[in-house]
């Protein structure tokens, strides 16, 4: 099945995609940190049983992952793929995770707070995230008593989601923006409006491919709403920057971009050893490229799944087990494999 | 464990900080010991009930007669105090320490001391958004008092606060209006105010 950062729609613009993350606790118990394991899998299975009585009115079909007693790698493929929020996760004992197939909609269960619902979309659709996020919570808030005060709105174990318990977030490749050296101008500039603006992957740098993440830290005194406007506010922002930075430079600079261009697609065809974080510095020259009609071949790449999919771990669990290799070469061997092939111009 | 002062027996759940004749002292007490002390039954002694926290408060912000010697260890003090969520048993030092909380009582439980807190991190310390469709309110937490409701409504309007004194006001009626908002239970009004009183002593 396809999975929504495989949709076209990741491709079409600066924004790949939207999530928005809905943390709730169920009345009744103390939070995560002070559970006992009874308790956590009392509460999971009234949430199995929740999920199980609306799977049809969330129009998704879930299956489990035990995440205590998953491997390794298949919990970091998890966060690889971005389908639980790092901050999120836990691997105690009854700690669950309901996902559908194309991993657009997650429910963590007795993570760092009871309850965590994820949907992810493809493209600049953050409104359609956040009503499918809402029926679901609705849905589950038929069997389910919410931690609620109408003081502090939605309690949760950590401060930080007190009030709405939504996280909202696009993300955002910021390929010229970074080359402009701008990014610490907006990040400045968004924290006053209560938005952070980080590098969405993990590694020594920054921001490994130039894929930023765009999300509210507030979560008191205002609505999803306004939050969610804002956030549309300010990524198109970011949009229009991003052209606009694309545009200045003379034709020089314009050549050698596009020289960089096609050396990132010669690298990522033929090389046969790839580190994580260099892999992801092609793939945002790639990207830049498809985005701005530079690379023309008929097949777009699709980029951002395999941003997602050079992670070593995702990759760990799409090539077969039997084979003894370096994560380098089978992070080469999978790029081969998925890059179309582009006419020698 | 904390033993307590007065029976020497339980364990030291309050800390608070007396202070008479200009003598700063630390008083660590057990929960009927601390009841006793207030002047409140055990049965009586609820862990929110705002007339208990009130008296706590006025020791936290060292509001006496000889209030000047109380210099700069308001914090250390606050730090101290040990506030205990009867439903999980998480201390308020706990929470700072960890940055979680325990349970949603906790929430009940560390109000009073919750606004400013929750301010400094969102903005804003009162909730605007959905609501759950069924179940409604699983904890009441009350708003400190109406006074606070309109100046945070007057304060979302993006109107100023009525306040009654300011930088500009002497050390005495700065005194005066900390006392006036411990008595009305305006704990961040009075937090406000202890932080005048604080600058214009380091002026
Ligand atoms: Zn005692
Ligand atoms: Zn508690």
């Amino acid at each position: 099945m396809q999975k929504w950062y495989e949709d076209k729609r990741c491709e079409e613009g600066p924004v790949i995609g939207g999530q928005v993350c809905l943390v709730r606790n169920i009345a009744g118990y103390p939070f995560s940190e002070k559970m006992e394991p009874d308790q956590k899998k009392n509460l999971r299975e009234e949430v199995e049983n929740a999920v199980c009585a609306e799977e049809a009115g969330t129009g998704s079909q879930f299956h489990l992952i035990e995440l205590s007693d998953e491997k390794d790698d298949c919990c970091n493929a998890l966060i690889g793929t971005q389908t639980v929020p790092p901050l999120m996760f836990s691997r105690t004992a009854g700690a669950a995770l309901l996902v559908t197939d194309d991993e657009s909609v997650s429910i963590l269960i007795n993570g760092q707070e009871h309850l965590c619902i994820q949907v992810s979309i493809a493209g600049n659709r953050i409104q359609e995230a956040l009503a499918k996020a809402n029926r679901i919570d609705d849905l589950l808030n038929r069997h389910l008593t919410y931690a609620y005060s109408s003081r502090y709105g939605y309690l949760t174990a950590s401060p930080l989601y007190t009030g709405t318990g939504m996280s909202a977030s696009y993300l955002i490749h910021l390929h010229y923006l970074e080359r402009a050296q701008l990014i610490a101008k907006y990040q400045k500039e968004y924290s006053q409006f209560g938005f952070t603006l980080h590098g969405c992957f993990r590694g020594k740098n920054a921001a490994p491919g130039r894929v930023y993440r765009l999300k509210n830290r507030r979560t008191l005194g205002l609505s999803e709403n306004e939050v969610i406007s804002s956030l549309e506010q300010l990524a198109s922002q970011l949009e229009a920057q991003e052209e606009k930075s694309f545009r200045l430079g003379g034709d020089e600079e314009k050549e050698y971009e596009i020289d960089q261009i096609y050396r990132a697609y010669g690298v990522l065809r033929y090389a046969r050893d790839l580190d994580y974080e260099e892999t992801l510095v092609y793939l945002s020259y790639l990207r830049a490229g498809q985005l701005h009609g530079i690379l023309k071949e008929e097949t777009q790449a699709p980029v951002t799944a395999m941003m997602f999919g050079i992670h070593d771990a995702v990759l760990e669990k799409r090539i077969s087990r039997g084979e003894t290799m370096k994560d380098s070469v089978r992070r080469a061997q999978y790029l081969r494999d998925v890059l179309p092939q582009i006419d020698p111009a | 464990m904390m033993l307590c002062d007065d029976c020497h027996q339980n364990e030291a759940i309050f800390t608070f900080v007396e202070i008479s004749g200009g003598v700063k002292r630390e008083l660590n007490l057990c929960r009927e010991c601390a009841a006793k002390r207030r002047g409140f039954g055990p049965t009586f002694m609820s862990i929110t009930d705002t007339s208990f926290f009130s008296s706590l408060l006025a020791g936290m912000l060292g509001i006496s007669d000889n209030d000047s010697q109380q210099d700069g260890e308001d914090e250390e003090d606050l730090r101290k105090t040990n506030v205990v969520c009867p439903s999980c048993g998480m201390t308020y030092d706990e929470f700072l320490k960890h940055g979680t909380f325990g349970c949603p009582d906790c929430y009940r439980t560390f109000h009073f001391l919750l606004d400013g807190y929750l301010k400094k991190m969102h903005g804003s310390s009162t909730h605007c958004g959905k609501s759950p469709l069924y179940g409604g309110e699983s904890v009441v937490i009350p708003f400190t008092t109406e006074d606070d409701q309109q100046e945070e409504a007057a304060a979302d309007d993006g109107r100023s606060i009525a306040i009654t004194v300011d930088e500009s006001s002497s050390e005495e009626e700065l005194r005066a209006a900390l006392r006036r908002a411990v008595a009305r239970e305006e704990y961040e009004e009075a937090a406000r105010i202890r932080d005048m009183i604080r600058a214009l002593k380091r002026s």
